[in-house]
């Protein structure tokens, strides 16, 4: 029996196999949230450019702005299912029509082909074997917050419970070059990722991390070595949490700049529950570099840029201004849009209170502060004192799956945007309030 | 040859011997006439609900539709001023006509037993006939055992029943009136407070039966006598979020209610005991889901779990003991795929073989071997409740736009001395992701059958959402709660409790 006989059998017998697969039962499963913002502010829009630059004398402006996700899961038995998640963004009065497009459609007239496809991955264990799969464009987060990648990615993850430890290894490409419309396999830029955490009391875990991010666009211009250590701990009435991660490699934007890397960062969390709420604080630490990267060693935190905006944030900050807000949309504008910050690190400081005032009726305030880890030559002021968020917010539980939201944030610029804004001016102090609706199902 | 032959006709000759009787006769009491009574149609399903019981007896099985039957009664209910008459005839499945029966009475309050005396003299009258035999047209289907073993009972076979069956109609299905006819249900007024919950507590001295229901924020004590009385009433912090409650007898002869709390993500549980007319809390802060079940039909028992760092329920479930202020946890149960200690209970079959049954996260009721190896699960969906758990999630923050991961607890599953499976089951018109609204309960009885489980009955579906339920063995009442009416922006919402004699 030649190959191609014994190939055609294989094929045979498996198409076979696969038709006499009996029919199964198919659940729908759907999820969805849809949120509308109406902000005022002097800071907060989805406009160009970027604070400090456009923030000498900003003006009042109003911006409204609505997100609606839909997931759709076709879950064919316990062990198998496909998910995929769809968004449609828009902020009233962009464009609409055949103008309109991804995150536009909000024009009069509407009507845009504005539908993005966020992820679609299929979800399964491996028959006999306590592995699950999850291979396709999915949401991943670090087992750091999300101070490295917490965004969408194209993949394939594998992880197995073993008693009270979970290990997970998987794989991303992030980026496929020279063009990225026309992958060639060759210059890429790709995660690799182990993890580990292991239960080892209801009240104690400890995790493990190492991940790469070797960037090759430019023939391996960076590889990023991240070793990760990380605890959640309860004691007494206090959850206690905390991480330290440290990235070694080269860094650089092409084989001739490429320096060094030894950077690291570290956080430090609590929370316990007081009266009527729980109080939170926090710290976080990223390193920065006092040469921008342009000396023989970088020695900033770095996380690899998406295509759409950061792909890293810090959202248990619970800040609005200050860093990036889990609920900015197209409007995803913030003081510290990573924590690489432009080579200067971060060191963060956030203090907050969870009030339950009645059965639907909550309130939050938050207070934070930002300084750079290190001044450098995106540095323009003498001072890393970046300012002192100060935010609060009422939310209404209309119904169990509708919250209404009135919240407002001001943030008491520091000396570091002294004189940085246009001109050689001072910047404004950002403020902004808001009405928002949270639908979430 | 021929010897074999003799000897196979003499065996079949004995077979056929064995009397036709030794099976029980299978009666179908059809619709009831109604004449010159109110609400005719309620009436005339109590009569044949209240006529079908009363004939059950070890020679006669009352069946839920005419194509099970072998013997079929209709009857007529008349009321003439104050006297009435109930006459029931009763014919063979062919039409052919076995006998009749009556009998009188001058005021409503004697039809109950009325209907019992109609159910004797048409035994007497069957029990006759089957000593005789049954007409030729419908000896087939009276099969002597030996007949059994090879062709078992038609309707087996033609009915295209889907794997859990349908109960036969009069016993639970059809509307009955039992406010009117208190000797088989009764029906609490509307109670504040949309309730998730309900445990029962002990029968007092005056026959009345300690109750507790809860709200997200509220446990309330009530005795239930004729109506429900509030007897105290306990508020919760509004960061508190009772997920469960039960009751168990205590160490010094009182009863305990453990209320599973959630306070801003973590256990923050309960222990309350009852003194006097008041509550009184004797434990608190305790980081565990409890709940209090027969296993297997067991006796009581007291159980909990742990929750995790990252896990919703963490490690196994196990039995658990209080001493003072202290819990402590015993004998781990290993439970299988999607087990937690709210989802699960276990049963035993003929050979005392133990297999654990949960309801997974897509509402299927599957049972387990002893070996934790997947025996069955159902085609039809169970369980279903609107209470939930928020767990914060930072990591699908982003994704779903929610702080927190939802939880939903399930409807319990209870088990009988009998190992008889009861488990709640909602349907909602609103069911979608964690948007859940549902609008109908029912609680379905199953038996286990060797291979499957086999319905038994359910009852008839509640008009509004059922919370939760619960079987008092002891009194073979099922209590079933229904919320009336939702909490709202300006409102508490409102309960009511049914209770129905299992018959």
């Amino acid at each position: 029996m030649n190959f191609k006989k014994a190939a055609a059998i294989v094929t045979a017998a498996g198409a076979l196999a696969a038709i006499s697969v009996p029919a199964m039962a198919l659940e729908n499963e759907f999820h969805g949230m849809y949120r509308l913002r109406g902000i005022m502010s002097n800071f907060q829009n989805a406009g160009a450019p970027a604070f400090p630059a456009d923030s000498a004398d900003p003006k009042t402006m109003t911006v409204f702005e609505q997100r609606a996700r839909l997931q759709y899961t076709a879950k064919v038995s316990d062990d198998l299912k496909l998910i995929t998640h769809f968004e449609m963004d828009s902020s009233w009065g962009d464009n609409g029509g055949a103008t309109g497009g991804r995150g536009l459609g909000g024009g009069m007239g509407a009507d845009s082909v504005n539908l993005e496809t966020k992820n679609v991955y299929l979800d399964f264990n491996i028959p006999s074997t306590p592995v699950h799969a999850k291979v396709g464009i999915q949401a991943w987060s670090d087992a750091y917050k999300g101070i490295f990648i917490n965004d969408d990615l194209a993949g394939a993850f594998f992880d197995a419970n073993l008693g009270g430890l979970k290990t997970t290894a998987g794989f991303a490409r992030l980026q496929d070059g020279p063009s990225n419309a026309n992958p060639v396999g060759q210059k890429t830029g790709d995660l690799y990722v182990l993890d580990a955490k292991y239960s080892l009391t209801k009240d104690l875990t400890l995790g493990g991390s190492y991940y790469l991010y070797r960037n090759d666009m430019n023939y391996k211009t960076s590889d990023v070595h991240m070793v990760g250590l990380n605890a959640a701990a309860k004691v007494g009435p206090v959850a206690m949490d905390a991480f330290a991660a440290i990235q070694a490699g080269e860094v650089g934007t092409s084989v001739a700049n490429k320096k060094d890397l030894l950077a690291f960062a570290a956080q430090v969390a609590a929370k316990a529950t007081v009266g009527p709420g729980a109080l939170r604080a926090s710290f976080l630490y990223a390193s920065g570099d006092n040469n921008n990267g342009a000396g023989s060693k970088n020695h900033a935190f770095q996380n690899p840029a998406g295509y759409v905006g950061s792909s890293s944030n810090f959202y248990s900050s619970n800040l609005l201004l200050l860093m990036r807000s889990v609920y900015a949309m197209d409007s995803d504008k913030a003081i510290v849009m990573t924590t690489n910050n432009a080579n200067q690190g971060l060191m963060l400081g956030t203090l907050g209170f969870d009030a339950n005032i009645t059965d639907k009726l909550g309130a939050s305030v938050n207070a934070g502060f930002g300084l750079n880890a290190e001044r450098n030559t995106t540095t323009t002021s003498n001072s890393k004192y970046m300012g002192t968020e100060l935010n609060a917010s009422i939310n209404y539980k209309l119904f169990a799956n509708l919250t209404a939201t009135l919240d407002g944030a001001y943030v008491i610029l520091g000396d570091r945007f002294k004189n940085t804004a246009t001109a050689g001016a001072t910047p404004k102090d950002p403020y902004m309030t808001e009405v928002m609706l949270n639908y979430a199902f | 040859m021929k010897r074999w032959i003799i000897a196979l006709v003499a065996l079949f000759s004995i077979l056929c011997a064995v009397p036709a009787f030794a099976a029980q006769v299978r009666v179908f009491v059809a619709d009831m006439n109604a004449i010159g009574v109110q609400n005719k149609e309620e009436m005339k399903a109590t009569l044949q609900m209240l006529l079908s019981s009363r004939l059950n007896s070890d020679k006669i099985i009352a069946v839920g539709s005419a194509a099970e039957a072998d013997v079929i009664v209709t009857g007529t209910y008349v009321v003439i001023g104050k006297v009435f008459s109930v006459d029931a005839l009763a014919k063979t499945a062919a039409g052919k006509t076995i006998t009749r029966a009556f009998v009188q009475g001058e005021s409503q309050n004697e039809l109950i037993p009325a209907v019992g005396t109609l159910a004797d003299k048409l035994s007497a009258e069957l029990a006759k006939t089957l000593a005789a035999g049954l007409p030729p047209a419908d000896a087939a289907a009276t099969l002597s055992p030996a007949q059994g073993s090879l062709s078992a009972p038609t309707s087996d076979f033609i009915k295209h029943e889907p794997q859990v069956r349908k109960a036969p109609v009069p016993e639970f299905i059809k509307p009955v009136d039992y406010e009117r006819n208190n000797s088989s249900g009764w029906q609490s007024r509307r109670l504040n407070g949309a309730a998730n919950l309900m445990a029962i507590g002990r029968t007092l001295p005056d026959g009345s039966r300690e109750i507790f229901l809860a709200d997200d924020h509220n446990l309330s004590y009530y005795r239930q006598g004729g109506e429900m009385k509030l007897v105290a009433k306990t508020e919760f912090n509004n960061s508190d979020k009772i997920l469960s409650i039960d009751t168990i007898d205590g160490n010094e002869g009182s009863l305990e209610i453990y209320v599973t709390i959630m306070r801003d993500n973590e256990l923050n549980s309960q222990i309350w005991q009852v003194k006097g007319d008041k509550l009184q809390m004797i434990a608190e802060k305790l980081p565990y889901f409890f709940r209090c079940a027969s296993l297997a039909g067991g006796p009581k028992k007291l159980y909990a779990q742990a929750m995790g760092r990252e896990e919703d329920f963490y490690g196994d479930v196990a039995e658990a003991t209080r001493n003072g202020t202290v819990i402590t946890l015993k004998n781990p149960l290993k439970l299988p795929r999607f087990g937690t200690i709210y989802n699960f209970n276990q049963f035993r079959d003929q050979d005392g073989k133990t297999y654990t049954l949960v309801i997974n996260p897509d509402g299927y009721l599957i049972v387990y071997d002893p070996q934790l190896k997947e025996l069955w699960r159902s085609n039809d969906k169970f369980g279903g409740s609107e209470l939930f758990f928020q767990k914060e999630d930072l990591v699908d923050q982003r994704v779903t736009g929610d702080k927190y991961r939802w939880v939903f607890m399930n409807q319990r599953i209870q088990v009988t001395a009998k190992n008889e499976i009861l488990v709640g089951k909602n349907d909602g018109f609103w069911v979608l992701g964690n948007a859940r609204s549902y609008k109908k309960g029912t609680v379905y009885c199953f038996v286990w059958r060797g291979s499957s489980l086999e319905e038994k009955w359910h009852t008839r579906e509640t008009q509004n959402y059922m919370p939760d339920y619960y079987f008092d063995e002891s009194r073979n009442e099922l209590l079933m709660l229904q919320v009336v009416q939702r909490r709202g922006v300006t409102t508490n919402g409102a309960s009511s409790l049914s209770i129905k004699k299992v018959e």
